[in-house]
């Protein structure tokens, strides 16, 4: 399957680490350019740009906090000078819960879990989607979880976020299908990433996710590849016909 | 003698609509109700007088569950008066009409904001203020009160839907958190209902000026009645599910 997406241009919030970073630099190989948007680490923001540069595609980070309206008017504004037109969207920056129960919650964690995700997804949506009608081709891809459908214990904000997020993305392909956009979620599920480490680490007790790879489906830790590779499926021709629709990766569950 | 005899609930928006139905409902059944109510002291009044004639105690508390101060107030009042609360149902809500029903690219933060603190904020506040108590008593009783909504994903909807997909995520989490300590937490999810919201919403989507004018096209030959809710969260809370927990039954006549 070749997926062809020269011409386009990606905004993947959270995009300089972990499955952010894989999908900037998926969608930069497919031949799209892409915008990054960063919270707190320039370095490896610019890091991700200058892999995509390398490529021979163009690549510009953005500072913000999604969660923050104002962050992300400002993030857009600029990105759309620098790159004219953004066709897809990936929201995909998050943080994760701190593994209480929902009566041991700090109530401001809770709702800082749920801004970064649910409101955060929302107000890029706001700001590109409307650029988006009047392209070809449309993509917002939100970046969810396997939380979202099992609703583990100890992860209420986070359980809370990413259901939010995921009702955000069905109602949004039903209202903007006749502009020609699609909307889908992928939900990965543990993935070896920073986040992945330090939740592991919290619940299992391990130091390596090497130690996990005989367990888990594949003999293998899902990686933050296998999350791009959807994400840059979901965007393409492949998927012209495919709006509305979660993508779960990870290797069948356990 | 009644199913919840001894036991007391407190019911959120519990003045009007589906909130009415459902305190007049418990009552009916022997237990005592804490009425919430936002805006209308003669109609949480008027509930109050009409479970203290079922023989039953009432008390009116006002509160904007969206608030988190409120929550702790109005979850402090209700034990100081009753000495326990057996009983939460998180019902008090705002319609998507209310916000004008935005599409999610159009929406403005603040409407989705308001919404998700009525929806999904004021029950984890709740929660956390009452769950401790309710783990000490013989059995407590969660219940949100929902929405096809957060299954169906209409357009025009996404921020109502959000927030009730993030109530219902928070609802399953906790049903595995506290289920140890005797605790059931349920979602009832309404479809159409006969109240001042779900009028709202069928002037506005369909043009309607009464709910007569739809009996015919509905199931069953009749738009759903806030009892046929109340029934629901009655069922959930008494003895014939006594093994029931994390689940969700729609009530939309199919």
């Amino acid at each position: 399957m070749t997926i062809d997406l020269s011409g386009r241009a990606a905004f993947v919030t959270g995009g300089s680490r972990g499955i952010g970073r894989a999908i900037a630099l998926a969608l930069a190989s497919a031949g799209a350019d892409v915008a990054v948007n960063y919270t707190r680490h320039p370095d490896e923001a610019n890091e991700a740009v200058a892999e995509i540069t390398a490529l021979g595609r163009k690549a510009a980070a953005y500072q913000g906090d999604v969660g923050d309206f104002e962050s992300c008017s400002r993030m857009t504004e600029q990105a759309l000078k620098d790159f004219g037109a953004f066709s897809i969207l990936v929201n995909n920056a998050g943080i994760a819960s701190r593994g209480n129960a929902v009566v041991d919650t700090d109530p401001e964690e809770m709702r800082r879990v749920v801004r970064t995700h649910v409101f955060g997804s929302q107000h890029m949506s706001h700001l590109l989607v409307p650029q988006m009608r009047t392209q070809p081709r449309g993509d917002v891809v939100m970046i969810s979880s396997g939380a979202a459908q099992s609703f583990g214990g100890r992860g209420a904000p986070y359980n809370m976020a990413k259901a939010g997020m995921e009702a955000l993305a069905y109602t949004l392909a039903k209202e903007e299908r006749e502009h020609g956009i699609h909307v889908n979620v992928v939900a990965p599920g543990l993935v070896e990433t920073d986040m992945g480490n330090r939740l592991m680490r919290a619940r299992r007790n391990i130091t390596s996710m090497r130690e996990l790879d005989a367990d888990s489906p594949f003999g293998r830790v899902c990686q933050p590849q296998d999350i791009a590779d959807a994400v840059a499926f979901l965007c393409s021709e492949e998927a012209s016909y495919v709006t509305g629709q979660r993508i779960t990766v990870n290797g069948g569950g356990f | 003698m009644g199913d919840l005899d001894g036991r007391t609930a407190l019911v959120t928006g519990g003045s009007r609509g589906i909130g009415r139905a459902i305190s007049l409902r418990l009552a009916a059944d022997g237990a005592d109700i804490a009425i919430n109510y936002h805006a209308n002291p003669d109609a949480a009044a008027a509930v109050a007088a009409e479970v203290r004639a079922l023989g039953r105690r009432a008390e009116v508390y006002q509160a904007d569950v969206a608030e988190e101060a409120d929550c702790a107030r109005l979850a402090e009042a209700a034990l100081r008066d009753f000495g326990k609360v057996d009983i939460l149902v998180n019902n008090a809500g705002i319609g998507a009409t209310a916000v004008g029903r935005p599409l999610v690219a159009d929406s403005g933060p603040d409407p989705f904001e308001r919404l998700m603190a009525a929806h999904a904020f004021g029950p984890f506040y709740l929660c956390q203020a009452l769950v401790p108590q309710m783990r000490a008593l013989p059995r407590g009783d969660i219940v949100m009160i929902s929405s096809i909504a957060a299954q169906g994903f209409g357009a025009t909807g996404g921020t109502y839907s959000a927030a009730k997909a993030a109530m219902e995520a928070l609802a399953y989490t906790l049903a595995k958190e506290e289920r140890a300590n005797g605790i059931h937490v349920n979602v009832v999810a309404p479809g159409l209902v006969e109240t001042d919201m779900g009028l709202a919403l069928v002037k506005f989507t369909r043009g309607v000026q009464s709910m007569r004018e739809l009996d015919a096209s509905q199931p069953f030959g009749r738009v759903g009645q806030p009892e046929d809710i109340a029934n629901a969260v009655a069922f959930f809370c008494g003895p014939r599910s006594a093994y029931i927990t994390n689940q969700r039954l729609t009530v939309s006549g199919g």
